[in-house]
């Protein structure tokens, strides 16, 4: 063989083994936060108010939350003996929707991305694996936003955090590192059977309501007992144990929220650890379908 | 030890497999083996070829034939199914011009975007810019949202990136068609520069007239097969016979138009803005015009052209030449001369004055865009202004010959076969080449 190393095309020069995808994910950083300026930089080009409305979207949509739950519906669940969020429920609200937003709207936007950027990947020798990335960053920009001006008043209303907070961050982290194997897997499937985008969309709009993002579950705890009787409250408990989103707005829950924990609630660790556990799971999952069907991709979309 | 090639590529077979049902392409798509009863599309077929450093190959073959294929797998864009390929070199592919454009970002924002997807650091880029702007032309435009740029603009950009990312290896389909005559004009006139200086190139067109002057092989491709790779007279022969069949064949649906020509274009476009010198002497403006005082661009060949520049002199000059160059769209000089080539002294001037050169010729060239080039400099080639590509004109004529040159000629049919009887006449002799000062 010749000294000189041959410069051959991608996907000949890498071996599919050995972390090729992280290793071009890595390598390619720099034009996947390029993709992320250009898509926010995309959302809000033409209008006048800019940046500003990844704001008010999630603001009025908290507005019309708080007002439906702890105004129209308060009173009756007073009645049921249940909860009462503490006296403040915008605080519960956005430790669960703020994160809920941003992993609703990056997978179903990763499920798109491949298939939405096919010229670029018929043109160019283009580095595939980037593209789900980027609307988890897009996500991480917004939520970061939201997150920021929802701490302010978490501090007005409840006085300031303790310690804890210090771990909101890695929960952050956690989040993405969750989302990155959904992204990757989905994109993916969303190539060969489109579909894919259109089912998920359904599928969260379901598990947004299986999960205790804008109620808790002991708000129907009686009502539950009482006609389905003690056994279909457990089972709840059970298929919210296994949701790995409820773990996940667990965790800003316990962090933010909480002064005591309800008797039924994992521990931080357990959540975290359950979480951390999944997320490498699908990661693996994703990138092996993905590394398997790389070379199909670029002739399919 | 011979230096490695730039490509080389043994038997190279792409497949595409067709399922359909969205269960059986999934499957497909992530089982290493084929399925059964999967329809199969052979896009290319065992096909090899070594292109040296600094070669360049032009590939011809109808539509669907499998050319953008195979420059797809050179590009490494698709992998082949079978099949060797090796590059040694830094590959830039021009498959499809600014196919990674965001119509809402400016030309600024997208030539960084353009430059990161081909692997180049922001610093890099940066370094770049000017370049790449001033090549395209675009100035100002480069802060406007691509979506308000023609489609010659959108060219003009791509083509500028690609052309300035330096590479070793250029991969080159059909981007010439594109654009404007005049951009075109320049961009073939910078492969031809790059092909000087030691990069391959691989040209994968339509354009028999383009594979001919910049192509030192070419090569046919039918039905996903190399039918013919070889010297280009002979293989474009073989491509121009084929195509003359098919068309007789039946309705010549399978087959494009052997010829593309430029024709037509609208030469008004802003011309390039590449002007350099001292500007002791200033090319003020400049006219084209018929013989007859009519503004035109557009001439048939033999026809009467009259250039003419006006130049201001800003300092006192004791000698100075005028000068003038036509360039086809090859880049390749046509015609140039000047007063001095000329024997015609001009000067001494006096600071403040302004003078007219007046230029006439019978433009007997082929059909295409000519890019004129005006100087004035001293007689040691000391450029007070130098204009390139300062307007641009077009002959268009009704009798279509192949070359650079359209030479006057008569054609003369006599019975008999005495070579004696055949006589050849020569037109009404055209005036040479004049050259007017008016000072």
């Amino acid at each position: 063989m010749n000294a000189a190393a041959p410069s051959r095309p991608l996907f000949l020069r890498l071996p599919g083994g050995s972390f090729l995808h992280e290793r071009q994910l890595w390598r390619h950083r720099r034009l996947l936060l390029q993709m992320v300026r250009a898509d926010l930089r995309s959302r809000y080009v033409a209008t006048s108010m800019g940046f500003f409305w990844s704001v008010i979207h999630p603001f009025l949509l908290l507005l019309v939350y708080i007002f439906v739950f702890s105004v129209v519906f308060a009173q009756r669940w007073e009645e049921r003996g249940g909860f009462h969020f503490q006296g403040n429920y915008a605080v519960f609200l956005c430790c669960g929707l703020l994160p809920w937003t941003w992993l609703n709207e990056s997978l179903i936007a990763a499920s798109n991305s491949v298939v939405a950027q096919g010229t670029l990947i018929r043109k160019n020798v283009f580095p595939v694996v980037i593209l789900p990335f980027q609307p988890i960053l897009s996500g991480l920009f917004h939520f970061s936003i939201a997150f920021a001006l929802f701490l302010v008043y978490r501090v007005a209303t409840f006085g300031f955090p303790g310690v804890e907070i210090a771990l909101v961050p890695l929960v952050v982290v956690l989040q993405a590192a969750l989302l990155m194997g959904p992204a990757l897997l989905l994109a993916t499937l969303n190539v060969f059977w489109r579909d894919v985008s259109q089912i998920l969309t359904s599928l969260l709009m379901l598990l947004f309501w299986l999960t205790p993002i804008i109620y808790l579950p002991d708000m129907f705890e009686p009502a539950l007992t009482a006609r389905f009787g003690a056994s279909a409250y457990g089972a709840l408990i059970w298929f919210y144990w296994l949701n790995p989103v409820y773990h996940l707005v667990a965790l800003y829950q316990r962090l933010l929220f909480y002064e005591s924990i309800p008797a039924w609630q994992p521990a931080i660790g357990v959540s975290a650890g359950y979480l951390l556990l999944l997320s490498a799971a699908a990661w693996f999952l994703a990138r092996r379908l993905f590394g398997r069907a790389l070379p199909r991709i670029v002739e399919m979309v | 030890m011979a230096p490695l090639p730039a490509i080389h590529c043994e038997r190279l077979t792409k497949v595409f497999h067709i399922h359909h049902g969205a269960w059986r392409r999934l499957r497909a798509a992530f089982s290493a083996g084929t399925l059964e009863g999967q329809q199969r599309l052979l896009a290319l077929s065992a096909v090899s070829f070594t292109l040296a450093r600094g070669e360049s190959l032009g590939i011809v073959g109808p539509n669907g034939a499998g050319k953008s294929t195979l420059l797809k797998i050179l590009a490494g864009i698709l992998a082949p199914t079978s099949g060797h390929l090796a590059i040694h070199g830094k590959v830039a592919s021009i498959i499809e011009l600014g196919g990674g454009f965001h119509p809402e970002f400016t030309g600024r924002q997208n030539f960084f975007m353009n430059g990161a997807i081909l692997g180049f650091a922001p610093s890099q880029l940066e370094a770049m810019y000017d370049r790449v702007v001033a090549f395209s032309g675009l100035g100002s435009f480069m802060e406007m949202p691509i979506k308000t740029y023609s489609s010659g603009m959108w060219a003009r950009l791509a083509f500028s990136i690609a052309i300035h990312m330096e590479p070793e290896i250029l991969l080159v389909d059909e981007a010439l068609a594109v654009g404007d005559a005049i951009f075109a004009h320049r961009c073939l006139g910078r492969i031809h520069a790059m092909k000087q200086s030691g990069v391959s190139l691989v040209l994968v067109t339509h354009d028999v007239n383009a594979v001919k002057q910049m192509c030192d092989r070419a090569m046919l491709i039918d039905q996903g097969q190399a039918v013919a790779l070889g010297p280009c007279d002979e293989v474009l022969l073989t491509y121009q016979t084929m195509v003359a069949e098919r068309l007789t064949e039946g309705g010549g649906t399978d087959a494009d138009p052997p010829f593309h020509r430029i024709g037509a274009v609208d030469v008004t476009g802003a011309a390039g803005d590449l002007r350099y010198g001292t500007f002791e002497a200033v090319i003020e403006g400049h006219t084209v015009a018929a013989a007859d005082g009519r503004r035109t661009a557009q001439f048939q060949p033999g026809e009467r052209v009259a250039i003419a520049m006006v130049v201001s002199i800003h300092r006192p000059i004791e000698d100075a030449v005028f000068g003038i160059m036509l360039r086809n769209r090859f880049g390749i000089e046509v015609f140039g001369t000047n007063t001095m080539r000329m024997g015609r002294r001009c000067g001494p001037f006096g600071s403040g004055q302004t003078l007219t050169v007046r230029f006439e010729m019978d433009l007997f060239l082929a059909d295409g865009v000519y890019a004129v080039s005006l100087a004035v400099h001293t007689p040691d080639g000391r450029f007070f202004d130098y204009q390139v590509e300062a307007t641009f004109i077009e002959v268009l004529g009704p009798v279509h010959s192949i070359g650079v040159a359209h030479l006057p000629m008569t054609l003369t049919l006599t019975p008999g076969g005495d070579p004696g009887a055949v006589e050849t006449r020569t037109p009404a002799p055209a005036g040479p080449v004049s050259a007017q000062v008016i000072a």
